[in-house]
């Protein structure tokens, strides 16, 4: 890693001075805005030169859904009270429902398929929440799928305790 | 209740900016994503010479400026026409999400959460009635100061709400 480090301040040192340049518009982040779609490129020789256009990657409207399918790694998923954790990929699920149907086949013996299967009654006596970037706790179900599986790092699976607090899903 | 991963900060930061998952394209990437995000120089300058790649940049960045950062990031994962805030109640583990632009109003802010979090929430509108309710709501601004719910108009309420906290009311 020591190889990294030079030439990340080079980059950092060209990149601050071409910010700088009256010419160039700085990006006001509170505007939403659709920038142009690039081209995937895995090839990283050619970071330097092509660092601005693909600064926008994955932004792309028809573009977006291929990059998140590439670049999602799968999830740790802990079951509360188990030392051993299990994985699951996001990006091979569609909505809620089919997270929960998995969760279901993994952590509920002889499970059967149920028609009215969602987050709350997955695995019975159980509420699924998960952590984010910020390593925050929160409940699932809150955000619109893909907004979910953007953000979600890891998923908890925590037992409904009788002195705690139940907390209503708003749907 | 600290839960650092650093061994997973190059995958949250690639996640979260749709970058393709890899070490080095990851490191390079990211710098140029991040410098657009209007940060100050001052402050890349502590966190970059600071801290050599991704794996070692969650312990060494000043916490003001992590939040800052973290805050950017969360409103980069916003989709166009909502606006998620993360709620938390004092006493209850898991927080939750609320959507604030699906929303008409304090009201409409005060009863999802009364319903979301089964409790019976205070704000500002009714600081003045003595009234029996558990709790207050608060939310953390810009600054990153804890402010009253219903202080300002709703239309400057959205606009500088960064999260919200149910606070336990004390009237004594």
């Amino acid at each position: 890693m020591n190889s990294f480090e030079p030439q990340s301040q080079d980059s950092l040192q060209r990149r601050f001075h071409q910010d700088n340049s009256t010419t160039q518009q700085p990006r006001d982040t509170t505007t939403p805005f659709i920038p142009k779609p690039a081209s995937k490129n895995h090839n990283n020789s050619n970071s330097s030169s092509g660092a601005a256009g693909r600064s926008f990657q994955g932004f792309g409207l028809n573009v977006e859904d291929d990059l998140v399918s590439s670049v999602v790694p799968p999830v740790t998923v802990v079951l509360e009270g188990r030392s051993i954790c299990q994985r699951i990929s996001l990006d091979k699920h569609g909505s809620y429902q089919s997270l929960a149907s998995a969760l279901r086949q993994m952590f509920v013996d002889g499970a059967d398929s149920t028609d009215d299967l969602d987050l709350s009654n997955a695995i019975p006596g159980h509420l699924i929440a998960y952590e984010d970037m910020e390593n925050d706790l929160l409940l699932a179900g809150d955000l619109t799928w893909k907004d979910f599986v953007r953000v979600a790092k890891r998923i908890r699976i925590l037992p409904v305790k009788g002195n705690t607090r139940q907390v209503k899903r708003n749907e | 209740m600290g839960r650092g991963r650093s061994s997973s900060s190059s995958s949250i930061e690639s996640s979260c900016k749709s970058n393709p998952f890899g070490v080095s394209s990851s490191n390079t990437r990211n710098l140029s994503t991040d410098l657009r995000l209007g940060l100050s120089f001052g402050s890349s300058s502590g966190q970059y010479y600071n801290g050599g790649d991704n794996h070692e940049y969650d312990g060494v960045g000043a916490a003001e400026e992590m939040m800052i950062m973290e805050e950017e990031e969360q409103n980069e994962c916003n989709s166009v026409g909502s606006f998620y805030v993360k709620v938390n109640m004092e006493g209850v583990p898991i927080g939750r999400k609320i959507d604030l632009l699906s929303l008409n109003g304090y009201h409409d802010l005060i009863t999802t959460l009364d319903y979301m979090f089964n409790a019976s929430i205070l704000w500002a509108e009714e600081e003045d009635m003595c009234s029996e309710k558990s709790h207050v709501l608060t939310y953390a601004d810009k600054e990153g100061d804890w402010m009253m719910v219903g202080d300002v108009p709703w239309e400057m309420f959205l606009s500088s709400v960064r999260r919200l906290k149910i606070s336990r009311a004390y009237h004594y």
